[in-house]
């Protein structure tokens, strides 16, 4: 499988059934399994993504969500504190079993649900991803909020880049790495642009049709589902499969 | 006839703790009669109310942005200030002064086919629909192109091609002309004289392409248009301008062997770039040529595959100023006295305002788009750098404005590099460099 390239199999494969596996993955990620199952998705979904998106890039994203890990760390030796002990400062019992197996599971299935998600919205290009939605019943008004709310987040990224770059630009000395706080301006002037953009955005929705008593059509469409009904069975009996392997085992 | 406006008084919200709710009205008993078929020209200063004129038009005035407005406006016999604008699609049209205020779809083909979709346009007429107006606007090979990796030029024509899929009876181009290369520029003139449609065109200063294009001619002033001929409109704000003089300097920057490389899948070869302090060189090149591109890695924002500057790219990013081509992204701060003070609040702030008819009190969010760009143009004069990319200054503001802004920014001895598509600006330099096909080089 070539998945780095954007011809890759999972760049191909219709989105309707990407959107599929990944409810069938949260679904068996809530699942009351021993702890080897989630573990073993996680490590399939990491091999999956590097070769589909790269190393860099799952790392990334692995990355993004590292703080909000080590939050729930801090937090674990408050969590469970009657058990077997795990990890003791003299008397005093830091951490239990209980409290670290918790820590552990929940930490999986965030970092699954991250990689599941993050390798649909990198595979899918956004319209495709739309139609998939509406195929699956959703409005053209609510389909659209979604379009505008996925090209919302990379315009607020982007103008919170060129804020960046315009600020490094006005400034007398070569920019070293900031401090947090210093992002704290070009963060609040990315949002302020963003949010000048919505009544212009909503006014330009207007002029193109938005509102009008007619049902609309869709200039893309999805091809045939059934041509994607083999792969989608084959891959759900195989989740299946795995899921009760492991939950037998 | 197709728009009858009647006595129009409009004034926008004060948004300032002094005087009273409302600033002295932007448009003062304007009039305006425009037939089928009519291709009519307003010329009008920077600030002078031709957006908010296009605004109002298109109902996002005063619905969204907050003012006073009276009087009447009525388009195909529909009273524009009572009737939604999504009944008025087919009706009249417009692309914005600034593209990016109008772009709401993810890719080229989709933004196209969008107001086709809200009408109910059965699909296989709607790709035919689509295919042709991409191919009318030379934009058939970006069709599944994302709409972010567009050039300034490329963004017009997408906003032109999405008004050709609709085809309203009255078409509104709010200095459409401006960032279209030369190519372009002729192809838009000669679609206005042969579609047929009525067509108002609002710009700041007149091109040689307008001629014989129009049918009527109108100055904006004072919030009123006054009628003008041909001859009077394309003289205006013209003139015989010479080339800045090259002024000398120790400093200089130059790349040698670079290539540039861009999310759109081009590249840029750029064999030798000298840029030396005191002198004014220009860039050109068609829409989507590169142009930006090579401005970004000049200033140090991005970095080159091949080859090397003279100046390290961090060196550069703080001794070449770039101004960008759209001024949202250089200006982030409430008021022009304050965005102009950042980042530690030294230098003549009230002189450098006096300098560009800037209050310098005024809320900068709610300036005019031209007025933003002398805002950014303020910025960097205080900065004081030996160099500057002016990236498309000249657009939305006239000649003089622009000669002006030149003149301040290199009032220490500046050297100034001029990415433009108008002949005019760019006749302005002592040098030129040209991008053709993927190699930029000097024009000998």
């Amino acid at each position: 499988m070539n998945g780095s390239s954007k011809n890759g199999v999972l760049f191909r494969a219709d989105p309707r059934l990407k959107i599929i596996c990944v409810i069938i993955l949260t679904v068996m990620t809530f699942l009351p399994l021993r702890i080897a199952a989630p573990l073993g998705i996680m490590v399939l979904l990491f091999v999956v993504s590097w070769s589909a998106a790269g190393l860099k890039a799952t790392l990334r994203t692995i990355r993004s969500v590292l703080p909000v890990l080590i939050v729930m760390a801090l937090l674990s030796p408050l969590s469970e504190r009657d058990g077997e002990a795990a990890v003791t400062i003299g008397d005093f019992v830091l951490l239990t079993r209980q409290a670290l197996d918790g820590l552990l599971t929940i930490s999986v299935r965030f970092v699954i649900l991250t990689l599941a998600f993050s390798l649909l919205v990198r595979t899918t290009d956004q319209s495709s991803l739309i139609l998939a939605l509406r195929s699956f019943g959703l409005g053209f008004r609510a389909s659209l909020a979604v379009s505008l709310a996925l090209g919302w987040i990379p315009a607020v990224s982007e103008t919170f880049r060129r804020i960046g770059e315009s600020h490094a630009l006005r400034l007398d000395r070569p920019q070293s790495r900031r401090r947090p706080g210093q992002w704290i301006p070009t963060l609040v002037s990315a949002l302020v642009f963003a949010i000048r953009r919505i009544p212009l955005t909503a006014s330009v929705l207007e002029q193109r049709g938005l509102g009008r008593d007619v049902r609309p059509t869709d200039f893309r469409a999805l091809r045939p589902f059934c041509a994607s009904v083999i792969p989608l069975l084959a891959v759900g009996v195989g989740a299946a499969l795995t899921g009760i392997i492991f939950w037998a085992g | 006839m197709i728009l009858q406006v009647r006595n129009l008084v409009f004034s926008y919200r004060n948004y300032q703790k002094t005087g009273g709710p409302f600033l002295p009205p932007t448009l003062d008993g304007l009039n305006l009669d425009v037939r089928e078929g009519e291709h009519v020209l307003i010329l009008g200063e920077c600030g002078s109310g031709k957006t908010t004129l296009t605004r109002i038009l298109t109902g996002t005035v005063p619905k969204y942005i907050n003012g006073n407005l009276t009087g009447s406006i009525t388009v195909n016999t529909k009273n524009v200030l009572e009737t939604p604008p999504w009944e008025m699609t087919g009706d009249i049209g417009l692309v914005a002064q600034n593209s990016d205020e109008q772009i709401i779809c993810p890719v080229v083909a989709d933004e196209v086919a969008f107001a086709l979709q809200t009408a109910g346009i059965k699909r296989p007429v709607m790709l035919r629909t689509v295919e042709d107006a991409l191919r009318k606007n030379g934009l058939s090979a970006k069709a599944e192109a994302p709409t972010g990796v567009l050039s300034g030029g490329e963004k017009k024509r997408l906003l032109l091609a999405s008004l050709d899929a609709v085809n309203p009876a009255l078409r509104i181009l709010d200095e459409t002309f401006d960032e279209l290369d030369g190519q372009g520029k002729a192809d838009l003139a000669q679609r206005i004289l042969s579609d047929g449609g009525a067509i108002i065109l609002l710009a700041c200063r007149p091109q040689d392409v307008y001629r014989g294009v129009f049918d009527s001619f109108y100055f904006l002033k004072d919030g009123r248009l006054q009628k003008t001929d041909e001859e009077t409109a394309l003289a205006a704000g013209g003139g015989d301008w010479p080339a800045f003089e090259d002024t000398g300097g120790e400093q200089c920057v130059e790349a040698s062997g670079v290539t540039v490389v861009r999310d759109g899948g081009f590249r840029v070869i750029v064999p030798r770039f000298v840029f030396r302090q005191g002198e004014v060189i220009a860039l050109c090149g068609p829409n989507g040529s590169g142009k930006t591109s090579f401005a970004r890695a000049l200033v140090g924002l991005d970095d080159v595959p091949e080859g090397r500057f003279s100046l390290e790219k961090d060196r550069r990013t703080v001794t070449i100023g770039y101004l960008f081509q759209n001024p949202d992204y250089q200006l982030f701060l409430p008021t022009v006295r304050e965005e102009l003070s950042w980042p530690d609040g030294r230098g003549d702030v009230d002189g450098v305002c006096a300098q560009l008819g800037l209050d310098p009190s005024s809320v900068a969010a709610v300036l005019s788009y031209p007025e933003r760009k002398l805002v950014q143009v303020g910025t960097y004069c205080l900065l004081n750098r030996p160099f500057y990319v002016l990236d498309e200054v000249e657009g939305s503001l006239g000649y003089e404005d622009c000669r002006r802004i030149i003149s301040l920014l290199r009032r220490n001895g500046a050297g100034i590099l001029l990415i433009t598509h108008d002949p005019v600006v760019a006749s302005w330099a002592g040098r030129r460099y040209v991008i053709t096909g993927s190699v930029m080089e000097e024009a000998r």
